[in-house]
């Protein structure tokens, strides 16, 4: 780990982007749940629902995670 | 073991406590550990996915192999999302005290739990244990 220099280098794109697939992999389990409480009985219909709260939950929060990321928190001195 | 527990789950909560533990270290290393934690994330869901998926389209095998074969999957992603934030938690810390990064026997464990879900789903096909 070097002492004073702080460059980012490509890495908050690159962890944006790790974001972006895992809220893929996030949706794609939501889907099996939603057509799952589509086409099944009640008792799973209570946790596909919230299954598909924690994803809109978990969406917005990775969104939010990755505002920050756009410009690194401080320039390093090159 | 319970007291471990809570310390894992007080460790997971308090990334502002961890912050103030040692020396930040390079912003690189820490996206890295980041990326690593969802690439653990995807596993853990993709999992999810393939439980929910052998729960809901392989109908033509019988009920207990089928829900055997689920549990198994849906428990890994289970067991890999506890890895996830766990490991990444304690490579953070490992990083700024100057350690070692955590050593685990989860991936040799996972790459075992797989194959043997992955032997009997094949049991499942060709000796016919799909009639129900």
């Amino acid at each position: 780990m070097s002492g004073g220099h702080r460059d980012p280098g490509a890495q908050p794109e690159r962890t944006r982007l790790a974001w972006r697939r895992t809220t893929l992999s996030f949706a794609l389990v939501v889907v099996l749940a939603a057509r799952g409480l589509v086409t099944a009985d009640g008792g799973l219909a209570l946790l596909h629902l919230s299954e598909l709260c924690l994803f809109f939950l978990c969406h917005h929060s990775a969104l939010t995670l990755i505002s920050p990321l756009r410009r690194p928190r401080r320039v390093g001195c090159v | 073991m319970i007291r471990q527990v809570l310390a894992a789950l007080r460790l997971w909560f308090s990334p502002h406590r961890l912050r103030a533990e040692g020396p930040t270290p390079d912003y690189r290393f820490s996206l890295a550990n980041e990326r690593t934690f969802l690439a653990w994330l995807r596993t853990a869901l993709a999992l999810l996915a393939g439980g929910i998926a052998v729960d809901q389209f392989l109908t033509e095998l019988r009920w207990a192999v089928r829900t055997t074969v689920a549990v198994l999957l849906l428990a890994g992603g289970a067991l890999c999302a506890v890895r996830a934030v766990n490991h990444w938690v304690r490579s953070e810390r490992a990083m700024r005290r100057g350690e070692d990064l955590p050593a685990s026997r989860f991936p040799a464990l996972l790459a075992v739990g797989t194959v043997l879900t992955a032997l009997l789903v094949i049991c499942a096909v060709l000796l016919g244990w799909a009639a129900p």
